[in-house]
């Protein structure tokens, strides 16, 4: 009951003419000498009741119809397959090149349009999910909350595809996309897709504070790494052992941190759309857990339906009317 | 009015014994053409009726005189129930028969020279429904179209008061009502059948039984504690409702016939040849 509401609660004054049935019915009775005579007749005493219960029913339906009755939004329990993700775009001028590192020309994508369109496919195919949309360049970018909304999230990947930003911030990214997952009820598993093209060294204190977040959070990391043509992937080793530091290779110590957090993590390195495509598929069929999660109803107005019925009462009323003998 | 009042012939199985001369056999003795007894010419000193081959045939040699029956006058009251449920609206209203049965047994008392009188009870005695037994016909008329006029909203319990209102002497007294009381309420008359010749005519409405519909919804509010029932009407029930009519004619007449009169019907219309004939099949 805690779900009905009204637009208009003073309407609901007219319940009170529910006793008006009580009173008087619509036939006008005629005259008899000695009722006590007529023998009792079970049927006669059901109509008699039916057509009272009938005409408080059209009251109750007309006053709760003008009284606007709704049901509130509701959320409906469900056991489902899948996740609670967020997608971790890098928005870095890069992306917007294609793999071969040159400015896209028609008959190669950029990399950003590659994962726009593999991500919008994977939305496409996840029917249960909770998925968050967030990017990342010189500052992280909030982008689309936790939303099983799914057209929610494909409007915020495709916004994505304005043109894109100047660096690579990837701490504090990381940071806000973990931080979705706080106040989020821990059912399923909480997955954080990481998609960029490069990365950057990440300061010691920030890199205490998502150790800290990510271990938490219980979040399971994939990083689908958009290698670009002769740069240095994620698992290089350095030939010159003077250049190992994180200012020279900033995505094989990402990875290594990664790594050292001791949550699962996969790493994907893909050095075109078909090794994209084929990391993503990877993620969809390895995160199929159970989930538990909430699905939310709609308002619904309930009015229409008051109307309707009090129509049909209303007629069958009618219906009996018309059966009345008058002498 | 333009009708001719229909009338109808009645008598009384016991004969009567007021002095006054009328039409109906009695127990006085005087002028008269039925031959009753002798007495003797002391008893009954008329000359012109001695008779006298019993004189002669007398061993005493008293004088025998021959004495006649003189047919006496009776009382003939109308009491009517004026409840509610006797002016219920229909094709023709119970009061509107009682008003007819009213005329009628006025002009039938007026013509056989018997004293008349109505009472109407409704829920109280009250004085405009007396009219004290007389040979006033235009009195009649009046109370006549006042009752097919009068519309009572209340129960009959002056039906049960009327005992003091009627002569003593034994009085032929038509009890009109619908009898649509119980009858343990009914037994308060009882006092009123041993005292006179009671002929309780029931009236009903055919219109409330056999003129059912068929099939319906019908609602009828009960005239007196306005109550109201709705009835889905279909052939069992109006089988069931002309069934207990039925019964309920069976205990009336049984009650009545426990208490040495025959009720008599009147369901529709009036008929005075009905009366005729119920007075010719049996005397009160």
């Amino acid at each position: 009951m805690n779900d009905i509401a009204f637009e208009t609660p003073w309407a609901l004054a007219g319940l009170l003419l529910m006793v008006l049935p009580l009173l008087k019915t619509g036939a006008a009775p005629s005259a008899y000498s000695w009722l006590a005579i007529v023998p009792a007749d079970g049927l006669s005493v059901l109509l008699a009741l039916f057509l009272r219960i009938t005409g408080m029913s059209v009251v109750a339906a007309l006053s709760l119809g003008l009284s606007g009755v709704y049901l509130k939004e509701q959320k409906v329990e469900r056991i489902g397959r899948g996740a609670h993700i967020v997608l971790l775009l890098d928005r870095s001028r890069s992306m917007d090149d294609t793999f071969a590192g040159r400015a896209p020309d028609g008959s190669n994508e950029s990399k950003s349009a590659t994962a726009r369109r593999l991500l919008t496919e994977f939305v496409e195919k996840r029917k249960h999910d909770r998925i968050g949309v967030t990017a990342f360049s010189t500052s992280p970018l909030f982008v689309m909350p936790l939303t099983e909304n799914k057209q929610a999230v494909q409007a915020a990947i495709a916004a994505t595809s304005s043109p894109a930003l100047a660096y690579t911030n990837i701490s504090k990214g990381l940071s806000l996309a973990a931080s979705f997952f706080e106040q989020q009820p821990l059912t399923g598993s909480r997955i954080l897709l990481l998609i960029s093209d490069g990365a950057a060294a990440i300061d010691p204190d920030s890199e205490q504070a998502l150790r800290q977040l990510i271990k938490q959070q219980q979040i399971r990391l994939y990083w689908v790494f958009l290698r670009t043509e002769n740069s240095p992937g994620i698992f290089d080793v350095p030939e010159d052992s003077r250049n190992d530091n994180s200012d020279a290779m900033p995505e094989r110590y990402l990875h290594l941190f990664f790594k050292s957090l001791n949550v699962p993590y996969q790493a994907y390195e893909a050095e075109n759309p078909d090794a994209v495509q084929k990391a993503i598929a990877d993620i969809d069929t390895l995160e199929n857990r159970p989930l538990h999660y909430f699905e939310r109803i709609a308002k619904q107005d309930l009015s229409g339906l008051c109307y309707r019925w009090a129509v049909i009462l209303l007629l069958l009323l009618l219906a009996l009317k018309s059966c009345e003998v008058r002498r | 009015m333009a009708l001719a009042i229909e009338t109808f012939h009645y008598r009384l199985a016991n004969p009567g014994y007021c002095a006054i001369p009328g039409a109906h056999p009695g127990q006085m003795v005087g002028s008269g053409q039925l031959f009753k007894r002798h007495e003797s010419l002391l008893a009954s000193p008329d000359p012109r009726r001695l008779d006298l081959r019993a004189s002669l045939l007398d061993p005493f040699n008293h004088y025998r005189v021959k004495v006649f029956q003189q047919h006496s006058k009776i009382d003939l009251f109308v009491i009517a129930d004026l409840s509610a449920s006797m002016s219920i609206p229909g094709e023709s209203t119970k009061l509107q028969i009682a008003a007819d049965f009213l005329l009628s047994s006025a002009q039938s008392a007026f013509e056989s020279g018997d004293n008349f009188g109505f009472i109407g009870c409704g829920q109280g005695i009250e004085k405009s429904w007396l009219f004290p037994k007389g040979l006033r016909m235009g009195r009649v008329q009046e109370l006549a179209r006042d009752l097919s006029r009068v519309r009572n909203g209340q129960g009959g319990n002056g039906l049960f008061q009327v005992e003091p209102y009627l002569p003593l002497r034994r009085s032929l007294i038509f009890l009109l009502s619908d009898f649509h009381f119980d009858l343990n309420r009914l037994s308060r008359l009882a006092g009123l059948f041993g005292r006179h010749a009671v002929v309780p005519l029931v009236l009903w409405d055919p219109a409330e039984y056999a003129g059912l519909p068929e099939w319906g919804i019908v609602k009828f509010q009960d005239s007196e504690n306005m109550r109201t029932r709705t009835l889905l009407m279909r052939p069992g029930l109006k089988r069931k409702i002309i069934e207990a009519f039925e019964q309920r004619r069976g205990r009336l007449r049984h009650w009545f016939r426990s208490k040495g009169a025959e009720p008599l019907f009147i369901e529709g219309r009036y008929e005075a040849s009905a009366l005729t004939n119920y007075f010719l099949q049996r005397g009160v």
